[in-house]
This record gives structure tokens, sequence and C-alpha cells, in this order.
């Protein structure tokens, strides 16, 4: 349990600014699992998620709306909370597929921590972020020009640009939220401006 | 914490028996918490992330900027000198653009050992804004104040400052194992975001290789 706790607090991404989908039915599964840092989701979200109930509303929610990559990111999300990991990726890899911006920076993240044991791969991860960070996610736009400054991405490749990349630094500046944010945004911004990729 | 009047050990008193235990349900408490009086300058203008405040905190755009600056005037009227109430007096003169008496007040609670009126203090400072010193020393100062005393912040903005060379001309009041142990603080305390947690990766190699170690 603390093991998972660890895992829980860790993929437990901090806050965004709240940008509800108005005409989407708000679910028993977005109630319980939402993740309060997704932009696409249509509820508050919660960072402490109950995982028995959460999967079973996020089951029966999939069940009836199998097509949906948020309904599909969350049952992603409960799963891998859960520990089970090869029960969640099929999940967390269709939401991806199908443009959740969440679900491609989760999983890349997770890809890259190698969490439960998942093979890492850089270039997945690589590719997995250029797509959320084009989309806008705001964890993907930091991490990934922090990876590529970092050579991270070595023998991959890197499909962002230089100037792609600052755009996505800039981006994330009028993004952060609170302090951290702010001066990480400034730590990537200065890491990659110094990097071989800027050069 | 500074020693209690008879004014306040009254008020202490008074607040364990009924308002503390009831304003704080759901704040991580604090010895500060458990001991002082919760005035209404606290309920309008504590800070959110001012470790010695004793109740939730407002957040800024939510501070009632007359009625907060009423409520710590005369507060602070009531018990002079407390560092809490002046720290959160000067927070409310800057939202209500009252710089010259921000800054004074600021530096008044930072003097008085506030360790978030110190963090402010040399985040204006760095920020170079008016009223504040422009002497980046000043700021290398109150952050490493702050930061051995405990703020998160602080410490974070310490060592980046250092590892860039920012404090260059300064004499710095905090060691490489000060910094080392700022370090280890955050990671102990707020390590579980992940946004700090990149931070502090990078901030220790920086702090690795500004030492040489």
């Amino acid at each position: 349990m603390k093991a998972l706790s660890f895992t829980v607090a860790a993929v437990a991404l901090a806050f965004a600014a709240p940008t509800f989908a108005e005409d989407e039915v708000v679910t028993e599964c977005d109630i319980l699992v939402s993740h309060p840092e997704d932009p696409e989701r249509v509820a508050p979200g919660v960072d402490d998620v109950l995982l028995l109930a959460g999967q079973a509303a996020c089951e029966a929610a999939v069940a009836a709306d199998p097509e949906n990559r948020r309904l599909r990111y969350q049952l992603g999300r409960v799963l891998f909370y859960s520990g089970d990991a090869s029960k969640s990726l099929p999940h967390l890899e269709f939401a991806a597929e199908a443009g959740s911006m969440q679900a491609q920076f989760v999983l890349g993240y997770i890809t890259d921590e190698a969490f439960q044991g998942i093979k890492r791969d850089a270039c997945k991860v690589e590719d997995l972020w250029v797509r959320s960070a084009r989309q806008g996610r705001f964890a993907a736009r930091v991490s990934y020009p922090r990876h590529v400054a970092h050579g991270k991405f070595e023998g991959c490749d890197i499909q962002a640009s230089s100037s792609e990349i600052m755009s996505f630094i800039d981006a994330a500046r009028g993004q952060a939220d609170g302090y951290y944010q702010q001066i990480l945004v400034e730590e990537v911004a200065a890491t990659y401006a110094a990097s071989d990729h800027a050069k | 914490m500074r020693p209690l009047t008879m004014q306040n050990r009254v008020r202490t008193t008074v607040c364990v028996l009924t308002v503390c235990g009831l304003a704080l349900g759901g704040v991580a408490p604090t010895a500060a918490m458990a001991q002082e009086m919760v005035t209404t300058c606290d309920r309008l203008a504590a800070h959110p992330e001012d470790p010695d405040r004793i109740i939730d905190g407002v957040a800024t755009a939510d501070v009632d900027q007359p009625a907060a600056i009423a409520a710590c005037e005369a507060d602070l009227k009531a018990d002079p000198g407390n560092p809490r109430l002046t720290y959160q007096l000067a927070r409310v003169y800057f939202y209500n653009g009252r710089s010259a008496d921000a800054v004074a007040t600021m530096e008044k609670a930072a003097q008085a050992g506030h360790r978030q009126a110190q963090f402010v203090m040399g985040a204006l400072i760095t920020n170079n804004r008016p009223d504040a010193s422009d002497d980046v020393c000043d700021a290398e100062m109150w952050w490493s104040k702050s930061a051995k005393a405990g703020r998160l912040a602080a410490q974070v903005s310490y060592v980046r400052h250092v590892t860039k060379g920012l404090f260059d001309a300064c004499s710095l009041n905090a060691s490489k194992d000060d910094m080392t142990s700022f370090l280890d603080n955050v990671r102990a305390t707020g390590g579980g975001d992940y946004y700090l947690r990149l931070l502090l990766a990078d901030l220790t190699e920086d702090l690795a290789a500004y030492t040489g170690g």
C-alpha cells in the first residue's frame, strides 16, 4: 500500500485551470477518477482515487462508450493506481492514440520512469510528449524541452525543431501556475538555450 | 515563536477552547496554529503558503483589500509588532498598490524574523520592484535567513541564485552544507509534486557542479 501511495502521488500531477467540456455527459467515472490537471476532464478531478469504486464506475462507463478517450484514460488511470499495469496500458495506449493529451503525457511519463516494470523506451516518450506538447499540455511543454536539453532522447528522431521547442517554452510561461512552476519554466528555458539542440 | 504577552495568553486560552479548533478543521496543524488566536486579519489576509499562518489562507484574487487593511491595522494596534500580522498587512498593502508602505512594513516583519516576509523581501529585490533595495546582496541576506528558518521557496530560490552566479558579488551566508540541506528539506517535504521534483533534480545537479562535487 505504501508503494502504491507513492505511485499515486508521483503520477498525481499538480493543478490546472478548469476547462470543462460543457456538452459532455458527466459519468460516475468522471466524478471518481478524473485527473485535476487533465484539460479534457468534465469534473473537478480527484487526487486520491477510490480504487474499487473508481474502477467499477470506469469499467461501466467504458462498456457504455468504448471509444471515449477521456473515459479510457480514466480507466487506465485507476487500473494503474491499483498496480495493474498490464490491464491499464491498453486503455492508456488507446486514449493516447485517440488524441488525449493527458494520456499522451502520462503514458510517456510512466514509460520514462519505467514504473511497475514498464519497459523504458525513450523514443516512445519523445513521440508521446511531442504530441502532448503540441496539443498544449503544460507538463509535456516543460518535460519535452528538458529531456531534449539533457540528451534523454539521444538516438531518437527529435520531431520538434528548436523554434517549435522555444514555442513550447514560451507557451508554458503563460500556463505556469504558481512560483515553482514559474521558476521551473525559466530553468528549462535556460537549460534548453544552452543545449546543443538549440544551437 | 515570539513570547506570549499576558493579553495573548488570555486569547490563547480562549482560542484553544473555542475558535481555533473550529476554524482550523482540515488544515495541517502547526505549532503556531495550536497556540495563537485567529484574528480578523488572519481570516482576511493570511497567505496560503505562509508556514506560520494560523488559518488556511486567502488566495490573492480573493483578498478583500479595504477590509483586510482595516482589520490588519486594527489588529496590529491591539498587538503591536506581531510579525505575522505585520506581514499580512504588508501583503495587502502590496496588492493595494501601496508599494512604499508594503516594502517598509514587509521589512519590519522580516526583521522580526517572519520567514515568509524574509522570502518576499528577497523576491521584491530580485524582481526589481519599486521601493525595494537595489542591492542583490540584501536579497541574499533575506533568503539565507528564510531558508535557514525552513521556508521552501527561499530554499529553492537561494540555491538557484547561488548556482547561477547571481550572488557572486555577495558574501554568502549559507555554506555548501546548508544548501545541500535546503534541497534535502525540499525533497522531504514537497518532493511529491512533479514539477518541484523536476526543479529539485536540476538544482541538485547545478549545486554539485557549482561546488565541484
